[in-house]
């Protein structure tokens, strides 16, 4: 066992157990930070996989989201009022969340069988950024173009809704 | 580094698998740049900080343990230690203890991608400025969970405008290093300064008009991310008592300040990395200085660093002494309505520049020198001019 694989454990045990944290966890204010381990432990995979610059764009990235996220549930959630959090529903209304947990768990396990996954890099120097961005505008320039309007548009709709509510005052 | 360790590896700790030695290495270099240089200077920055104020307020300021009170940060350390523990009984336990040291955490390991001269790094990431940028949003979460974590009011306004000013100003910050990520090309630090002279007409700061602007821009969002003023709402004394370590006592508060000290370091470092050619000395005095010891360009690079850095260390503590506190709409105005759109014309502009005139303007580049040599030595003579005018004693005291 080398040095690669023990971090992985870490890194991998890190991650499982702080994604349960995320689901588990009562409080909401523990989950979003829960999800920062999360996510900064799958950042620490991309490292082993010598993806350095994906690992620090997720660090990078997600440290600021979970910021908005938290401040999101200061907010817009009662936390002193911990009833609020309870799930108000029927037993149907449970058994068809969990039926379509399951289905999306399986749909989820079938991609990622149909995945191979081996341990060569996609695209030779991928870690490297000016590969990345090569790739980025040449070969996957048309999805690339499309996550980049569909982001605006989000931004321009959230501007609208925020801006609504301001003239309704 | 590594070879160092390979070096160990062969020589020293037979059979100890490689990666076992990497990491003591590693560990041991992160120890001795977080005990010998980090942890001292937090602690000097924090006495020349409140000599400067002291001397800015009309006052004198510490100057009783040691000479001129140099040893002060010591004996407030010792302070800090001693003194009890406390935790408000309103606080989230576990988010309160924590907190501190995700904000020490986040300040400290971004230290593992500076440069302090051409061999001194502890890893030279091909991602380097990134991962600056990175850790210390790991800072600003720490931040957002002290204040949230202290179960105060004071606290949790002060983190809820920490994580709006941090998210905020990382914008306007990553565009102005967009500009010179094009001019160098790459992301790591040590390519970044190899593609800069030793003489301001090689920086990037001159390198086209567009860049000094950029400059100001990162300079004033790095400020804005370390939450100093004038843009240190999260912590505004006036309004929130001290905002997010309003609840902190002990080694605790001791904790948050050190990386806000330490964080000066990186706000000039970056500054000095990206515009000011970092550790760059000229190719004369490096050849002359390699001549006597092999050791001793390194000395000569990492002294240059460390005064550039330190421009700008004794510039943003003037800074906060000298300008009044924005206001919190003001703050988000200056970010998205001034710095936002400027850095954007920055990047495109340089992009232009580097597309019409690949090799560089060189006429342009002298003039924008000579500008800023002029903007300098009026602000070096409005300094002598304000201590002959405050009568102030010059005797033997660097921080008058």
């Amino acid at each position: 066992m080398s040095g690669f694989d023990i971090l992985f454990f870490v890194f991998a045990g890190f991650a499982l157990v702080s994604a349960m944290g995320v689901v588990v966890s009562p409080n909401p204010v523990y989950s979003a930070l829960s999800l920062v381990l999360t996510l900064f432990s799958v950042a620490g995979l991309f490292l082993l996989l010598q993806a350095e610059f994906l690992a620090v764009v997720q660090v990078l990235t997600y440290a600021g989201a979970i910021l908005v996220l938290f401040v999101f549930i200061i907010m817009l959630l009662n936390l002193s009022d911990f009833e609020l959090m309870e799930v108000r529903m029927g037993n149907l209304g449970k058994a068809l969340l969990t039926l379509a947990a399951v289905v999306a768990f399986i749909t989820l396990a079938f991609v990622v069988h149909l995945t191979r996954i081996t341990g060569d890099p996609a695209v030779e120097g991928f870690g490297d950024i000016s590969t990345l961005g090569r790739e980025i505008f040449t070969h996957y320039v048309i999805p690339f173009e499309i996550a980049g309007v569909l982001l605006t548009v989000s931004l321009i709709g959230a501007v609208m809704l925020a801006k609504k509510n301001l003239t309704k005052e | 580094m590594e070879q160092l360790a390979i070096t160990i590896h062969e020589n020293y700790l037979w059979g100890a698998p490689l990666w076992a030695v990497n990491l003591i290495v590693m560990f041991g270099a992160s120890a001795v740049v977080l005990m010998l240089f980090v942890a001292p200077f937090a602690g000097i920055t924090s006495f020349v900080e409140r000599r400067i104020a002291a001397r800015i307020q009309d006052r004198i300021g510490p100057n009783r343990v040691g000479p001129q009170g140099i040893l002060q940060f010591l004996a407030d350390g010792i302070k800090s230690l001693m003194k009890e523990d406390l935790i408000p009984t309103d606080a989230d336990k576990p988010l309160f203890i924590l907190a501190p040291y995700l904000v020490f955490l986040g300040m400290f390991t971004t230290f593992v991608a500076i440069p302090f001269s051409s061999k001194l790094i502890v890893s030279d990431l091909n991602v380097g400025l990134l991962f600056i940028f990175a850790t210390s949003a790991i800072t600003a979460v720490g931040l957002v969970m002290a204040g949230w974590g202290s179960g105060s009011k004071w606290s949790m306004l002060g983190g809820m405008r920490a994580a709006a000013q941090i998210i905020s100003y990382e914008i306007p910050t990553g565009l102005a290093a967009l500009c010179v990520i094009l001019l160098a090309g790459s992301l790591s630090l040590q390519t970044i300064i190899a593609g800069q002279g030793a003489y301001p007409w090689q920086w990037y700061l001159f390198n086209n008009p567009f860049n000094p602007l950029a400059f100001f821009i990162l300079l004033a969002s790095l400020v804005a991310e370390g939450n100093r003023a004038p843009f240190d709402l999260p912590e505004a004394e006036s309004e929130l008592v001290s905002g997010y370590n309003t609840e902190y006592s002990g080694m605790r508060f001791l904790f948050i300040f050190f990386a806000e000290w330490a964080n000066l370091y990186i706000i000039g470092a970056l500054v000095t990395v990206l515009f000011l050619g970092g550790w760059q000395i000229p190719v004369g005095v490096s050849e002359w200085a390699g001549g006597v010891a092999s050791w001793f360009p390194q000395v000569l690079q990492f002294l240059t660093f460390f005064l550039k850095v330190l421009v700008f260390v004794f510039l943003i503590i003037q800074l906060r002494w000298t300008l009044p506190r924005v206001r919190m709409d003001q703050l988000m105005e200056i970010c998205w309505k001034y710095l936002v759109p400027v850095a954007f014309v920055c990047v495109m502009g340089v992009a232009l520049w580097m597309i019409i005139w690949p090799e560089g303007l060189p006429w342009m580049t002298y003039l924008l020198t000579a500008v800023a040599g002029l903007i300098v030595a009026y602000y070096c003579y409005r300094v002598i001019w304000q201590l002959r005018n405050t009568k102030a004693t010059l005797e033997f005291n660097p921080f008058v």
